[in-house]
């Protein structure tokens, strides 16, 4: 059943850049570009699921910090070997300064 | 060996410097080369090692440095950054928990590959994003 969880606040996260979120032992990545909009996807990377959050946010894209695999963070694109599978991603909505996703 | 091409799984490039993605860029250094490209492979080399808890990073070649400078992020860890006569870039490193200095290590790598020589009192402030740095006119 999908349900939104509030998942940090607006300011929590830098312009281009990302942080991690765990929740009912799921980890996620959200992100916010530099035009303020929010993104989320799942907090791992789909080559050998390392965490996305310490990877570079630049230009819309996520790099995973040890093979560099690519992802286009708002739709989750895989961008080219080593990564074959997109990355899943979630709706968000900011509501009152706290990010939500929604997922389940 | 002429006519010969190697796309290996796994690559040694520089000073030691190895990893897949380096084999991935090899791979298609040598495709090009076998349609007759000439280019040649001048990629910036990286490495990383995890050990136990830690992960060190390495970028560029360290040897090529004549000056140094440490920048003191606010979590204690240190980014080495090693640069050449007259200031350029040359090389990086650093060693912390987990992935953590992953994007630090990834911001000078572009920086060395662009050939920058920035000012070395921000590349030692850690309250100055290697990202701006990247961005600024020093960096080409």
């Amino acid at each position: 059943m999908p349900q939104w969880i509030a998942a940090c606040e607006a300011d929590d996260v830098d312009p281009e850049d990302v942080i991690p979120f765990e929740h009912g032992g799921s980890d996620y990545a959200i992100y916010r570009s530099p035009e303020d909009a929010y993104f989320a996807t799942d907090g791992h990377c789909t080559h050998e699921k390392t965490l996305l959050c310490d990877g570079l946010v630049m230009d819309g894209v996520i790099e995973c910090p040890k093979h560099n695999g690519r992802f286009d963070y708002t739709s989750g694109k895989a961008l080219g070997a080593p990564v074959l599978v997109d990355v899943r991603t979630y709706p968000t909505k900011v509501i009152d300064g706290t990010v939500y996703i929604e997922v389940g | 060996m002429p006519g010969m091409a190697a796309a290996p799984a796994i690559v040694i490039a520089g000073a030691g410097k190895c990893g897949t993605r380096a084999a991935q860029e090899h791979g298609a250094a040598a495709a090009r080369a076998m349609l007759g490209g000439t280019e040649p492979y001048a990629r910036v080399p990286w490495f990383w090692t995890d050990q136990h808890d830690f992960t060190l990073q390495v970028a560029g070649l360290t040897d090529t440095a004549t000056g140094e400078v440490v920048r003191v992020r606010p979590d204690g860890t240190e980014i080495w950054f090693g640069l050449a006569d007259g200031g350029r870039l040359v090389t990086a490193a650093a060693a912390g928990p987990g992935n953590s200095v992953a994007r630090d290590i990834r911001l000078a790598e572009m920086l060395i590959a662009r050939r920058a020589a920035p000012d070395p009192a921000v590349l030692a402030d850690p309250g100055v994003a290697l990202k701006s740095v990247l961005r600024s006119p020093v960096a080409g």
